[in-house]
C-alpha cells in the first residue's frame, strides 16, 4: 500500500469524467492527429456542455509527435496546466490519474484530455529502427540480435504461458473472436467481419506464437476526455462517471529485457491498491476494460487482478464468460483488437458510455462499475462508478 | 540488390568491457564487490545493494532458455533472407538473463529449459556478437 492511503482514499468518487469524444476512426491520408485530437475535443465539450474556455488544464498524448503547446497554440488555449507523458499507451490511465491529483489539488477546474493518432497514415510499424521512448527499451535494446516491437516482447509472455501452464495458442483465439462480436455491435469499430478460431489459427504468424489477428489494428484517429471535479460534474449534461479507485505500479528492473515474470511482480501490487481504494472486489465488477494491444494482455490482467488463478485464463475464457451476457464482459467496444488502436483511450470512453447506459445493443444491463486494466512496466487501473 | 547492413550494438562507455570480452570471445558481466550480484543489462551501480564496486567477471557461458519467439515479420530489410528466425531469452547459471539468437538449430525444436552455451560470432572487425547453441551435454533428437 502506498505512504499514506488514507489521503488517497480522499480522491475516492471525487473526481468524475464528463465528457467523451471520438473522432473518425480509420485510415485518412490527408489528415493529422492534431486535426483528429481536435476532433474528438469538439465531441467531448459537446458531450458534456462545456465550452473550450472553461478548459484550464491539456494534456496531450499520440503515438507521433504531438505536442500540448503546439494543440494549445492551435486551438488558442493558454491553460494553467499542460502535460504529456510519452510512455506509449502505457500512460493512458496514468494521465488520467495525474488530472484527478491536479483537479483535486485544486489547481485546475477542467482538464482536457487529448489523443491524436495517425499511424496508419505514417506507415508507424511499431518494431524496426524507430525512436525510444521510456518503458519500451525492450522493443530497441537488442536490434543486433533481430529483436524488436512490442509484439514480440508480448509473444515472449505468450510462449511462456503456453510451456508453463499447457495453455494453446486455440485457447488464446477466443479473445479476439469474442472482441470481434462485441465490434459487430459497435458503429464506430473499424474490424466488423466475423472472425472464427479457425481464421485465426489459419492466419500469418507475425512473431510466433503470435498470429494476425492477435495483434492490434494500427489506424489513425482521435480521442478526448473532460475531467472536473464531482461537485461541477453535477451541473453538466450527462450523468458523471466516477474514479473511484486508482492504482499503480512500475517496475524498471530488467525493462530492457522483454517481460519473463509474466508482470506478476507489480500487476497484483496495483490491484491491491485500487480496490482497497475503490472498496470494491472483483466480484462488483461488471465488465472489464482491458489494454489489448495484444491478446495475450487479457490472459496476464485477468490472472494478475484476481480474477482467475495464475495459469487458469485460457479455460477462464471459454464458453461464453468474457462475452456480452457473460459472466465478465471484456472490451464490450471490440478494443485495440477490432474497434480502433487509440492506445487505450477509446476503453476510458467505453466504460463511461457502458455506465451511463448508451450503449444499445452491446449495453452491459444494469452497469454500476467498470475497470480498466492495462499491463506493463507501468501497471496502472482505474475504477470507474456511476 | 546488395544486402542492407545488420543492426550493431551502440557501444557506450558503461557496457564497453562486455564487447571488448566478446571480441576475445568471452562473456564478461559486471559483478558486485559488495554482494556478488552479477547483473545485466550495465549499470554503474548494483541494483540489489546500491554498491558501485563492480568488476567485470567472466561467466561460464552456460544457461537455459527460458523463453522464445520466431520473427515470421520482416521489420528489418536486412533480416530478410534470416526469416523465420528466433530470438531467445536466456537464463545464464550465474543469475542474469539475457537476450541472444540459438543457432544450429531447427526452430521446431527448441524447447523451455533447454541447456544452451555461448558461441561468438565476428560479425565485423571491430565487433563480436554472442550467441548461443546446444549445450553439449543436451541429448539431441530428432534434429
Amino acid at each position: 500500500m502506498p505512504g499514506d492511503f488514507k489521503r488517497l482514499r480522499e480522491l475516492k468518487d471525487s473526481i468524475a469524467i464528463v465528457g467523451v469524444g471520438a473522432s473518425r476512426q480509420g485510415t485518412f491520408p490527408e489528415l493529422d492527429h492534431y486535426t483528429l485530437g481536435i476532433e474528438a475535443l469538439h465531441d467531448a465539450l459537446g458531450d458534456c456542455g462545456l465550452a473550450l474556455r472553461d478548459i484550464d488544464g491539456l494534456v496531450v498524448q499520440g503515438p507521433g509527435d504531438i505536442s500540448f503547446v503546439r494543440l494549445g497554440e492551435m486551438l488558442g488555449l493558454n491553460p494553467i496546466y499542460g502535460a504529456n507523458f510519452d510512455v506509449g499507451g502505457l500512460g493512458t490511465i496514468p494521465l488520467v490519474q495525474q488530472a484527478a491529483m491536479v483537479l483535486h489539488s485544486g489547481l485546475c477546474q477542467n482538464i482536457a484530455l487529448i489523443y491524436g493518432n495517425c499511424s496508419r497514415t505514417e506507415g508507424r510499424k511499431f518494431g524496426g529502427q524507430t525512436t525510444v521512448s521510456p518503458g519500451r527499451e525492450y522493443s530497441s535494446s537488442f536490434y543486433y540480435y533481430g529483436l524488436t516491437s512490442p509484439g514480440a516482447a508480448s509473444a515472449f509472455q505468450a510462449r511462456l504461458h503456453f510451456e508453463t501452464y499447457g495453455t494453446t495458442s486455440e485457447q488464446l483465439a477466443m479473445v479476439p473472436v469474442v472482441q470481434r462480436r462485441h465490434a459487430m455491435l459497435n458503429p464506430l469499430a473499424i474490424k466488423k467481419e466475423p472472425l472464427t478460431v479457425e481464421m485465426h489459427q489459419k492466419s500469418r504468424f507475425i512473431v510466433e506464437p503470435l498470429h494476425l489477428y492477435d495483434y492490434c489494428l494500427i489506424n489513425d484517429g482521435g480521442v478526448a476526455l473532460i475531467m472536473t471535479t464531482a461537485e461541477r460534474a453535477r451541473d453538466l449534461n450527462k450523468k458523471p462517471v466516477y474514479i473511484s479507485g486508482i492504482g499503480r505500479q512500475d517496475t524498471y528492473q530488467e525493462s530492457s529485457l522483454p517481460n519473463h515474470r509474466l508482470w506478476r511482480e507489480t500487476m497484483p501490487k496495483a490491484a491491491e491498491m485500487v480496490y482497497g481504494m475503490a472498496g470494491v472486489t472483483q466480484r462488483d465488477i461488471d465488465a472489464l476494460m482491458i489494454y489489448d494491444s495484444f491478446s495475450i494482455n487479457i490472459w496476464i490482467s485477468l490472472e494478475n487482478f484476481g480474477f482467475c488463478k495464475p495459469g487458469e485464463a485460457g479455460d477462464f475464457t471459454q464458453g461464453g464468460r468474457i462475452e456480452l451476457g457473460g459472466e465478465l464482459p471484456i472490451n464490450t467496444h471490440g478494443g485495440h483488437l477490432s474497434e480502433s488502436y487509440m492506445q487505450g483511450w477509446l476503453h476510458h470512453v467505453e466504460a463511461v458510455r457502458q455506465l451511463r447506459r448508451e450503449c444499445g445493443p452491446r449495453q452491459v444491463k444494469d452497469a454500476e462499475v467498470i475497470q480498466f486494466i492495462c499491463r506493463g512496466n507501468l501497471a496502472s487501473t482505474v475504477i470507474y462508478r456511476r | 540488390m546488395p544486402t542492407p547492413p545488420k543492426p550493431l550494438p551502440n557501444i557506450t562507455n558503461l557496457d564497453r568491457s562486455y564487447w571488448q570480452a566478446a571480441k576475445r570471445h568471452e562473456l564478461h558481466l559486471q559483478k558486485c564487490l559488495d554482494c556478488s550480484n552479477v547483473r545485466y543489462p550495465a549499470s554503474p551501480v548494483c541494483g540489489r545493494c546500491g554498491s558501485n564496486r563492480y568488476e567485470w567477471s567472466k561467466m561460464s557461458g552456460r544457461g537455459e532458455i527460458a523463453s522464445w519467439v520466431v520473427f515470421h515479420r520482416c521489420y528489418f530489410p536486412s533480416f530478410a533472407g534470416d526469416i523465420p528466425y528466433n530470438v531467445a531469452m536466456i537464463e545464464l547459471e550465474e543469475g542474469p538473463m539475457v537476450i541472444s539468437n540459438i543457432v544450429g538449430i531447427d526452430n521446431r525444436f527448441l524447447f523451455r529449459g533447454m541447456r544452451v552455451e555461448v558461441v561468438f560470432d565476428d560479425v565485423t572487425e571491430e565487433i563480436t556478437i554472442p550467441r548461443f547453441c546446444i549445450a553439449k551435454e543436451e541429448p539431441v533428437h530428432a534434429l
